[in-house]
């Protein structure tokens, strides 16, 4: 009986790995790193002046520390909805892709309505950019419901065709009237961009749209009923259905969601950062914010500091390029290294729990 | 148009659909078994660079093109670990792999040759058949190819035969519908599906190496540029099965070759980058008018564990 009692009360054995495991993002954050610290051995470079040099590139001055905010801004937004995504188990993989077409809409309005006043313009142009990144989104989610199809392929697909469209139109019907030696559209007008922060270089009004929406899924996602039944449809769709949660609005709310945010970061990126649609801007946001998702554990809340980790990874690599000529390559072997040690770190807290609470 | 723009289209179709043949094949065999390829692109990226290197230091192509099945090979090999010993996310895991190899072969070139690029390498030429490549029209177009297109196009019915006649090739597919099951009639589901990547790996492999000494010449970053996304759209639209994925690939060689020639063609004036779209949107296209009937594998991406 007693020892009936213990099993039903016992706690889960605070083993060394199972506290390890815990902090599961940190441990594959600080092992991808360490990764990039030692490939740089390669050329020549001390892992102690790798860090050196990233730490000072991402913060060592206020411009420094500006550019870091401003890449965290757009990363905040798609992390945001790329946490939502996961976290409801939509495979949402088509970020840089809606990231392009709200790059896209922007271009649109801001080159057709030049005259709008600017109270006007940026809350249309977001809006706008959110709308389109919500219906390019809705083409994998039509295929979903009609077809069956796993959203992965073609979220992925559309990437590529997003891309060529952003080329296909600042190479025509959107080309600088100047010459310029890289494809991209005339500047906006002054009125549209977004207010840049003085002595803080490229660090803009964005992060002040970006970080609200960001707490404000947070709240959603662990406050609120409608976050409850995400998060329900994630861990057991059929658990869900049975409670009487309609799985399949889920799906289709959340994909549209996500699309809809990366859609905005997209926007964001477009008058905050380069004032122009160019060819590739953003440079690999997409697949940075899946990133920022994952390591911050699908959770809103988590993708604040992982957005700040990434936007100073890819400040700090671009500055140690300069100073050192390591090219910033590197950070996507950083990336992909760190997603595998995730999910390393995953699947071993599974396989722990599988043999910690088998009965007997 | 004349005869001679038919022969180089048709010989261009077949030698560009080559690549992602052979990843369809690939694919094919991995998600029979029931493991996710999504690093399709991946181990194809870093078999290129792999063979482009190789070549440069041996001076030798052969060397090049085995270099590049090895390090599929071995890649694949440290993606199953990662996926069928711990069970890792399949989906993740292999977008991991993409971004790592992205990674290790940009930077790597820059480290080995700088800003000034890489060496000429030697390439394959073009074998002529005799007797076979007179036939007018075809014969120019089908059997004047370099080797590693023919040796392609042999791999198709052999893998084919493997799948879908072979012993091994029904524990596969056993082993992707349903793994207990399998285990139980003594099928060794972490053998059967460790063998399934690793073929993946290596036919993803000589696909870069097809790409990097046979077509392209060279290696530059990124080089694979989405093909083995569409390899991968390939082996779903063949159904899993080499002689459908073959067809399914067959249909995205002639569309990159259409699109090397549309913009050479007078009187069409559309932008190239809309043209490049193309194999993409009959990828979509592709997908769309499947039908509900083509499903996975049952056991797709799910983890075996032996009890």
């Amino acid at each position: 009986m007693t020892k009936l009692l213990q099993y039903f009360t016992k706690k889960e054995k605070a083993s060394p790995i199972n506290t390890l495991l815990k902090s599961g993002p940190l441990l594959g954050a600080s092992a991808g790193l360490l990764v990039g610290a030692i490939y740089v051995l390669l050329w020549g470079i001390s892992p102690v002046v790798f860090f050196q040099e990233l730490l000072v590139g991402a913060f060592g001055s206020k411009m420094a520390i500006g550019s870091t905010i401003n890449r965290m801004t757009p990363l905040l937004l798609i992390g945001t909805g790329t946490a939502l995504a996961f976290k409801a188990g939509a495979n949402n993989i088509g970020q840089e892709g809606q990231v392009f077409v709200g790059g896209i809409a922007t271009a649109l309005i801001a080159h057709s309505l030049p005259g709008l006043p600017a109270a006007i313009g940026i809350p249309a142009i977001l809006l706008l950019s959110m709308v389109i990144g919500a219906l390019y989104a809705g083409i994998a989610v039509l295929f979903r419901l009609f077809k069956g199809t796993n959203e992965l392929l073609i979220t992925l697909l559309l990437n590529y065709v997003s891309k060529l469209l952003v080329a296909a139109l600042i190479n025509g019907p959107l080309i600088a009237s100047m010459a310029v030696s890289f494809p991209q559209t005339d500047p906006f007008g002054e009125q549209f961009l977004l207010k840049r922060w003085p002595n803080f270089g490229y660090m803009h009004a964005g992060i002040l749209i970006a970080m609200p929406i960001t707490i404000f899924a947070a709240y959603i996602m662990w406050r609120t009923p409608a976050g409850l039944r995400l998060r329900m449809v994630g861990s057991s769709p059929l658990a869900a259905r049975t409670a009487g949660v309609n799985t399949k609005k889920e799906f289709v709310a959340v994909m549209l969601l996500s699309g809809a945010l990366c859609g905005l970061a997209g926007s964001i990126e477009v008058i905050g950062t380069t004032d122009c649609l160019k060819q590739g801007f953003g440079e690999a946001l997409g697949f940075d914010g899946l990133a920022v998702a994952l390591l911050g554990g699908s959770n809103p809340a988590g993708v604040l500091p992982a957005s700040l980790f990434f936007g100073a990874l890819r400040v700090g690599m671009q500055s140690m390029q300069r100073s050192t000529g390591i090219p910033s390559s590197i950070l996507d072997l950083i990336k992909g290294c760190i997603i595998i040690f995730i999910m390393i770190g995953s699947a071993l807290k599974a396989l722990n729990r599988f043999h910690t609470h088998m009965p007997l | 148009m004349d005869n001679a723009v038919i022969i180089e289209c048709l010989s261009s179709a077949i030698r560009v659909s080559a690549p992602i043949i052979l990843i369809a094949i690939g694919v094919s065999f991995s998600e029979k078994a029931g493991v996710y390829a999504m690093n399709a692109e991946g181990y194809m990226l870093i078999a290129a660079f792999a063979s482009v290197m190789v070549t440069v230091l041996t001076h030798s192509l052969a060397w090049g093109v085995l270099a590049g099945i090895l390090v599929g090979i071995l890649v694949s090999w440290i993606y199953s670990l990662l996926v069928l010993k711990l069970g890792a996310d399949q989906v993740l895991c292999g977008l991991g792999t993409n971004f790592a190899v992205i990674g290790l072969t940009s930077s790597l070139q820059r480290l080995f040759w700088g800003v000034t690029g890489i060496p000429r390498i030697p390439a394959f030429e073009g074998i002529e058949i005799p007797l076979l490549s007179d036939i007018p029209v075809v014969g120019q177009a089908l059997f004047h190819q370099p080797i590693l297109t023919y040796f392609t196009y042999l791999l198709v019915p052999i893998c084919w035969w493997i799948m879908q006649k072979s012993t091994l090739g029904f524990s596969l597919r056993a082993v992707g519908e349903n793994p207990s099951c399998a285990d139980t009639l003594g099928i060794n589901v972490f053998k059967t599906r460790l063998l399934s990547v690793l073929t993946c790996g290596a036919l993803c492999g000589l696909s870069g190496a097809v790409l990097a000494l046979q077509q392209v010449r060279t290696f530059n970053e990124n080089m694979s540029a989405g093909r083995g996304w569409l390899g991968i759209v390939a082996a779903v639209f063949g159904g899993w099965n080499p002689l459908g994925a073959t067809g399914a690939s067959l249909i995205f060689g002639i569309a990159e070759a259409l699109q090397l020639r549309l913009q050479m063609l007078a009187g069409i004036n559309i932008s190239s980058y809309l043209i490049q779209m193309f194999p993409y949107i009959i990828a979509l296209l592709f997908i769309a008018f499947l039908g509900k009937s083509r499903r996975h594998p049952a056991a797709m991406s799910k983890f075996y564990k032996k009890t």
